[in-house]
């Protein structure tokens, strides 16, 4: 759930990161009939990053430098592992979660407690997944969009999976979680930082830009999953989103 | 070596550029492609390189260099037609000289921002896998950036034939398109204060980029 915290790390960052193909944008998401209150919340979330995240991750990124950055990123995500493996499970991606294991068991002993990744040499790649997007895939709609104060973007669907993916990690971590957490979002904006900046020079209107990002993240991470974890496997029909409004002229 | 891969790897030294394009024509026949995919694939390749030539050519400095690939962005992409999918059902709510005004303004933020992208390239090697063909034969090619701050990153492009040239139509960068982000936003914009307030905010927000 970390990764959809604070806006920011929605944009261009690693939320996505692992989604490589197009999406389309998920209708549900895009309607948005609850703007007028999450246009607030979304406020004040930008608000909470610019007085606290911001200037915290900028101190982190003077006494720092990006591989530390990145072994820490490392790190966060491999602890990340039981809400991963589950979730996969729960998918019945028996392949995959066992790959989790995999990871889990190389990154921690080769990496060094995983601050290093050397799975991904190996060819144990990394994949994100959690509760909202098993839920997601048995069928379950994500319902409006809804943005959580400091969490950022979600809907009630991927609302009840944070509160799934944070009783995984509490009951893997217990109270080092609320250590653990300001920590790797601290860590992951001073990652994002130029993303982050760059996106709002890049959109009209920020709020939608990071709606819109979202719902097409979600989508493809719950209806493409299949073609972004293999290459080979084509790249799905998006083609409404391609077509001209009027052809004659 | 790198040749046997299925996929094609275009090396910066360049060493490998005629077994990429042998490659090209070998691996997309391989996956059962039509010859669209493959000339897809050879423009977005061709481009990546000259994109890998400029950003890192040591000669240049930093606003030649950007000038530069804002240039190959220019004449790489469909601007009409990707203004004109940006604003699907709001296009023909603006007259013609306001949609041309639209496709300038429009064509001038994205080059800014995406020559911005790119201009950030440094030792980094792209990986352009070989396009896959839609339904209305468009191609989207695939490719993932290696070594560097993006390792790892996938961006792919939509490309259409125009007018007997492949023309970039589409960037999806880690999932994200920028025609379904931009038509989202656009669409936002002129529900709340009609279809040509677009222009308006484009210009408003080009004059800001210009004064960085």
């Amino acid at each position: 759930m970390i990764r959809y915290g604070i806006v920011a790390g929605v944009l261009l960052g690693s939320l996505a990161a692992f989604v490589p193909l197009p999406a389309a944008a998920d209708p549900a998401i895009e309607t948005d009939p609850w703007q007028p209150m999450n246009r607030e919340v979304f406020a004040f979330d930008m608000t909470v990053d610019r007085w606290v995240l911001l200037p915290v991750s900028k101190g982190w990124d003077r006494i720092s430098n990006v591989p530390v950055r990145e072994s820490v990123n490392n790190f966060f995500l491999n602890l990340r592992f039981p809400r991963r493996f589950v979730s996969k499970l729960l998918q019945g991606r028996f392949l995959a979660s066992g790959e989790e294991v995999g990871r889990f068991v190389v990154n921690t002993t080769v990496g060094l407690l995983g601050f290093f990744d050397p799975a991904t040499k190996i060819g144990l790649t990394y994949s994100d997944a959690d509760f909202g997007q098993a839920f997601g895939v048995w069928g379950i709609g994500s319902g409006p969009y809804l943005v959580l104060p400091f969490f950022g973007p979600s809907s009630p669907r991927d609302t009840v999976g944070l509160v799934f993916d944070s009783l995984v990690s509490f009951s893997a971590l217990g109270p080092y979680l609320f250590l653990a957490t300001p920590v790797d979002w601290v860590n992951y904006r001073s990652l994002h930082a130029d993303d982050v900046a760059e996106a709002k020079a890049a959109s009209l209107d920020y709020y939608v830009f990071v709606r819109n990002a979202y719902g097409q993240q979600r989508y493809a991470l719950i209806h493409h999953r299949k073609a972004a974890e293999s290459p080979g496997a084509g790249v799905p029909a998006v083609d409404e989103l391609y077509e001209l409004e009027d052809q004659d002229d | 070596m790198n040749c046997m891969n299925s996929k094609i790897r275009m090396i910066r030294t360049g060493a490998l550029g005629v077994c990429s394009a042998l490659l090209l024509v070998l691996g997309t026949e391989a996956w059962g492609e039509g010859t669209a995919a493959a000339d897809a694939t050879a423009e977005v390749s061709e481009v990546m390189k000259q994109v890998l030539e400029i950003s890192g050519d040591q000669d240049l400095d930093a606003a030649t260099r950007r000038s530069r690939i804002e240039q190959l962005a220019m004449e790489r992409f469909a601007w009409t037609t990707m203004s004109r999918l940006v604003l699907a059902r709001n296009w023909r709510k603006l007259s013609d000289p306001q949609q041309k005004e639209f496709v300038d303004a429009f064509r001038q933020h994205l080059a800014v921002v995406y020559g911005r992208r790119l201009e950030k390239m440094g030792d980094e090697t792209i990986e352009v896998s070989p396009g896959r063909v839609a339904s209305n034969g468009d191609v989207t090619v695939r490719t993932t950036i290696h070594g560097g701050q993006a390792d790892g990153v996938v961006i792919a492009y939509r490309l259409r034939d125009t007018d007997g040239e492949w023309k970039v139509i589409d960037v999806i960068i880690e999932g994200v398109s920028l025609v379904s982000n931009f038509r989202s936003q656009m669409n936002q914009i002129a529900n709340n204060s009609g279809a040509d307030s677009v222009i308006e905010k484009l210009r408003e927000k080009n004059e800001a980029q210009a004064s960085d």
